[in-house]
């Protein structure tokens, strides 16, 4: 985006100081023409004062000069005046004294204007007066020449005051005056041209300055007008910039704009929610359309992003986002590192919808940090809706694992006998029956802590089931099925393990009770699709392929068919543990018994396998040190000395025997019993039928879960109030009779601890 | 260097080692958190790898005891775990690298050298 201030066309900024250089040199002129027209009016004045001084001057001198010439003519008279008053012999005293002031006046005055003095104007002032001009000062030249001869006589008379030299002095006046009262006059004339000349010098440089004062003072306005006028200019250029410099804004304005259009299209119709969070985790202004409908609210813009979370996820995401974020803006935790723990990569949120539920959508997150100025301002966030993505996800891989499923269960089908097949889904089916039983709902609504005993019971119950399926699933090689029961057992033995237990807890187990039943039911369809459905109609050479199965022709096979598993069973889990085992067979034959009767023979067959090969059975390098065979031998003998309404066989095992002592430890130590005093050996060998009891060191798919024996109980004792007597002698063998009456099947559990338990 | 590999599993402990080439390191193990903690304090590694679920004392713990001891330690978390909230806790808590299992040489090296690149 471009920056404002760099536009184009703010050059005005830069005429700037030119114009101000300008400005200043026109200033500096106007001040300049301003002293001048000062000076020059200064000088006007200066100059009139002159002329009005010389005007003065001039006709004081002129006055002076007229004076003398009147003053000639009066001594002349005075000097005809004597001489006739003499004649008559009058008193001239008054005269000559007159005369003798006459003369020294005159002389005073010519004394004035020759060197420059004080001489009285017309109105009697006394005025100075510069010596007189060059002209001026040759008439007055002359007139002292005139003056000198008359002068002399006077003298001459006023001092002997004789009548001849009064006759010469009259003599001299008469022929000499006129002519000095004549210079004088034409010097009065040339003083006063003179002056007349001097002023008019005067004024005309009074008229060039005063022309030079105009005119400076029309320059002065001129330039004022002229600066007036400059800053018009400027203020035009001012206006013209300014009008450019807001084109140049608009135009760049509507760039912003073009490019803001193609950013908003972007927003409104990428299929992401793309947004800036700042470190307050606020949503900034600009995001896309689409988050609106991600996060289902409009009107993002400073929500706090975190807010928003925390009412779709579950209260530990939320605190795993909180700390989440506060990594992403840490600049001392590398972004690589926290980008690869983003915990809401793939994220199951849920919103409330109309219904008053929540609908579950899965969001991607992705965040990269933005860094200016070295600091983590803002983070981007881009956020998409992946749930069909995730949906397709889990549907391939559940595809995938029913497929598989189905593949596996084809080919359980096609290699186990059919009959042994509808036996293993009976026997499941029973069992989920009976877990169904176990986990009514209702009876777990309102457990308190009060019931924690019976939740519990309640759970062995199912525990038992899944144990018995398990143990068939083991028998016919259907591992999907052993797999889903381990995992089952697992989920049962963390609860079983827990402290407090709730209705919510038992949520777990229900939806794997119905994913068993569900795999089973997929089992029953791959069955009748391959096999035919029901019983009897099975394909006879589908049933020839299993090696010991009835031929379907009914012929009678020489032994039980169910063996044939059984031994297998006993040889997969020697195998496993390292160990060699044999199973053999007399006169057992449970064909005549009914089905369900035959199903729980072959459960007990299961479990005492499992038992004997798991705990009975040694090693082979255990069984050469105690000189037996390496391989051991599971013997299964029908027996014959029994009530006609009654089935029993015995079960025996050339392990190690079962030990008193170890199994007092195990019980102890596993807090079945607290004290074995008072105890007998055969109560102590008794314990092994406990729920919980298990002599292995660890828990396997093959025993250890402390159940095996126990289910054997279940079934022979509780179930059909039947008889287990174990012999045993320790290291040599261990042998369980078994003994189930034929008549009606015994539904009342009986209390553990009627149990008939027999030692020998 | 000196690097410490803990995980509980052998199996892993060895698979991390053949992986990382013991020519470029000096490398010692602890089967737990405890024997991490008593390994770290005589082995003074550079380098840690660290599982998260281990007897003893878990992951997270032992990246507090750890960094405590020395904090220039580079920790890189090879977990198993999916779970998120516990990735996020490492790196709180000051584990610079996150490595998922199952993992390849290659993507070990890779975090190895990201460790120390700031």
């Amino acid at each position: 985006m471009t920056d404002v201030t760099d536009l184009p066309g703010l050059e005005a900024d830069n005429q700037q100081p030119a114009g101000e250089g300008k400005t200043i040199l026109s200033t500096l002129g106007l001040v300049v023409g301003v002293i001048v027209f000062t000076a020059l009016l200064f000088g006007i004045v200066l100059v009139n004062s002159v002329i009005s001084v010389r005007v003065k001057q001039t006709l004081a001198a002129v006055n002076a000069a007229n004076l003398q010439s009147v003053r000639v003519q009066r001594m002349s008279s005075t000097l005809l005046q004597i001489q006739r008053d003499t004649r008559l012999g009058r008193d001239v005293t008054q005269e000559q004294a007159d005369l003798a002031a006459s003369s020294s006046a005159f002389d005073q005055t010519e004394n004035a204007l020759k060197h420059g003095g004080r001489v009285p104007d017309a109105a009697g002032n006394d005025v100075p007066i510069d010596p007189l001009g060059t002209e001026a000062s040759q008439k007055l030249a002359d007139a002292d020449g005139y003056w000198a001869t008359i002068h002399t006589y006077i003298t001459a008379y006023l001092s002997n005051r004789n009548p001849s030299a009064l006759d010469n002095a009259v003599a001299a006046a008469v022929r000499t005056g006129p002519r000095l009262s004549d210079t004088m006059n034409q010097m009065a004339l040339q003083i006063a041209d003179a002056s007349s000349n001097e002023v008019a010098s005067l004024a005309s440089t009074r008229n060039l300055m005063t022309g030079l004062s105009v005119l400076t003072f029309l320059v002065i306005i001129a330039s004022l007008l002229g600066r007036v006028r400059e800053s018009q200019r400027t203020v035009l250029l001012y206006a013209e910039s300014l009008e450019k410099r807001n084109k140049d804004a608009e135009e760049s304005a509507r760039l912003l704009a073009e490019a803001k259009a193609g950013s908003d299209m972007i927003m409104e119709t990428v299929t992401q929610g793309l947004f800036l969070i700042d470190p307050s985790y606020r949503i900034a202004g600009e995001y896309s359309r689409e988050l609106e409908q991600i996060f289902r609210m409009p009107d993002l813009t400073g929500f706090n992003l975190l807010n928003i979370l925390q009412r779709l996820l579950t209260e530990r995401m939320f605190n795993t986002s909180k700390d989440y974020f506060a990594l992403l803006f840490d600049k001392t935790k590398k972004q690589r590192t926290v980008l690869q723990v983003n915990p809401l990569a793939q994220i199951e949120v849920n919103f409330p919808n109309s219904e008053g539920g929540y609908t579950s959508r899965f969001l991607n997150f992705s965040f990269r940090r933005i860094i200016e100025d070295g600091k983590i301002t803002r983070v981007f966030v881009a956020v998409s809706d992946v749930t069909e993505r995730v949906q397709l996800e889990h549907e391939l891989r559940a595809a995938e694992a029913r497929k598989e499923r189905q593949f596996e269960f084809l080919l359980g089908v096609l290699h186990i006998e059919p009959k042994q097949l509808d036996d293993f889904m009976t026997t499941a089916r029973e069992q989920i029956a009976i877990m169904n039983d176990a986990l009514r709902a209702q009876d777990f609504a309102g457990a308190s802590s009060g019931q924690m005993d019976i939740l519990r019971q309640r759970l062995d119950v199912v525990y038992s089931s899944v144990h018995n399926i398990k143990g068939n699933a083991m028998m016919l090689k259907l591992s999907y099925f052993q797999n889903v029961c381990q995992e089952f057992e697992s989920k049962i033995v963390s609860l079983r393990n827990r402290v407090a237990l709730g209705g919510d807890d038992f949520l777990a187990v229900v939806i794997s009770q119905s994913e068993l039943s569900k795999d089973l039911d997929e089992l029953q369809e791959v069955r009748q699709r391959f096999l035919g459905i029901g019983r009897g109609s099975v394909a006879p050479e589908l049933a020839a392929l299993s090696s010991n199965g009835a031929p379907a022709n009914g012929a009678r096979p020489t032994a039980d068919p169910m063996l044939t598993p059984i031994a297998t069973l006993a040889d997969e889990m020697a195998k496993a543990n390292g160990k060699e085992v044999r199973v053999e067979a007399q006169g057992f034959d449970t064909r005549l018994l009914s089905d369900a009767m035959r199903r729980s023979v072959k459960d007990v067959l299961i479990q005492l396998t499992r038992n004997s090969v798991s705990h009975g059975v040694e090693r082979p390098d255990e069984r050469e040190a105690l000189g037996k065979a390496r391989g051991a031998t599971i013997s299964i003998k029908g027996l014959s000395d029994i009530p006609i309404d009654s089935f029993g066989f015995t079960f025996r095992d050339d392990g190690h025997g079962l030990d008193p002592d170890r199994i007092r430890d195990k019980a102890m130590a596993k807090g079945l019993i607290s004290s074995a005093s008072g105890m007998s050996s055969r109560d102590i060998v008794g314990l092994i039928f406990s729920a919980g009891f298990s002599t292995a060191e660890s828990a396997s798919d093959d025993a250890g879960r402390g159940i095996g024996m126990n289910l054997v109980k279940n079934i022979v004792v509780d179930q059909y109030g039947g008889k287990i007597n174990v012999t045993s002698e320790v290291p040599r063998y261990t042998e369980f009779t078994i003994v189930i009456p034929l008549g009606a099947r015994t539904i009342e559990p009986v209390d553990d601890q009627h149990a008939q338990l027999v030692e020998s | 260097m000196k690097l410490l590999i803990v995980d509980d599993s052998n199996v892993i402990r060895r698979a991390i080692a053949r992986a990382i080439g013991e020519p470029d390191y000096e490398i010692r193990t602890a089967g737990n958190g405890a024997e991490a903690i008593d390994v770290f304090d005589e082995f003074r590694p550079e380098v840690v790898t660290m599982d998260i679920t281990m007897p003893e004392m878990d992951g997270l713990m032992c990246v507090d005891q750890i960094l405590q001891r020395d904090p220039g330690t580079r920790i890189l978390i090879i977990s198993a775990l999916a779970d998120a909230s516990t990735a996020v806790e490492a790196v709180k808590r000051g584990a610079q690298g996150f490595l998922l299992k199952p993992f390849t040489a290659e993507t070990l090296n890779t975090e190895l050298v990201e460790l120390f690149r700031d």
